[in-house]
């Protein structure tokens, strides 16, 4: 089955002027901005459950300061990494299809993503996280 | 051929594609914001809204960077 997802994924980002989605352009655009969304989402989520801070938890449900600065660098990195698909994908002419490096850019931003979901201590709040974006720590 | 036969199969393709949209999303992203963001999307697309949303993602993402950037260095 994730076999036949991921041709599907290949042949929806690189079918040229696939009406229905608006072509590998949109569904590269439609797939960028759903990762801004949730890193914004984890950074926020995150940044209010440091240790010390104010409306945090105690330990152990807060992220104590190392932590923090290792799931910051982490999403640092991610998002550095979205910002050149955003700029790869800007650049693609419409209806032309997706160069490899979009797709080998969002594998490491979601191994980044993944790494982040790791370091956040289980508790309501990340439990709470993964609900609403639909995430799994794998 | 006829048209109206067509017309069908055309339909039948698009409905299947968009149902598998949502699941080849999160294989993507690993994010059901994917899902709720290309299904915004989807009803008006265009190159200049994606092009629009393109620069609007890029300024997210760079207060995201310049966040993290700066709380990878907190010291408290």
């Amino acid at each position: 089955m994730r076999r036949l997802l991921a041709v599907l994924l290949v042949a929806a980002l690189a079918l040229p002027g696939c009406a229905s989605f608006g072509g590998p352009k949109h569904v590269a655009t439609v797939s960028i901005v759903g990762v801004t969304s949730t890193l914004e989402l984890i950074q926020q989520t995150e940044m209010a459950i440091v240790c010390g801070r104010a409306g945090a938890p105690q330990a152990p449900l807060c992220v104590p300061l190392s932590t923090h600065r290792q799931i910051s660098a982490h999403l640092r990195d991610a998002a550095g990494l979205a910002i050149r698909v955003t700029d790869v994908t800007s650049a693609l002419p419409v209806g032309t299809p997706t160069p490899p490096e979009v797709f080998t850019l969002m594998v490491q931003v979601n191994a980044l993503i993944q790494d982040v979901l790791k370091l956040l201590p289980s508790g309501k709040t990340r439990a709470a996280l993964l609900q609403q974006t639909g995430l799994e720590v794998r | 051929m006829d048209l109206a036969k067509t017309i069908a199969q055309g339909t039948q393709i698009a409905t299947v594609a968009a149902n598998l949209m949502p699941t080849v999303i999160r294989l993507i992203t690993g994010s059901a914001a994917a899902w709720n963001a290309f299904a915004a999307l989807v009803k008006e697309h265009g190159d200049a809204k994606d092009m629009a949303a393109l620069a609007d993602a890029r300024a997210r993402l760079q207060l995201v960077y310049e966040v993290a950037a700066r709380e990878a260095q907190a010291t408290q």
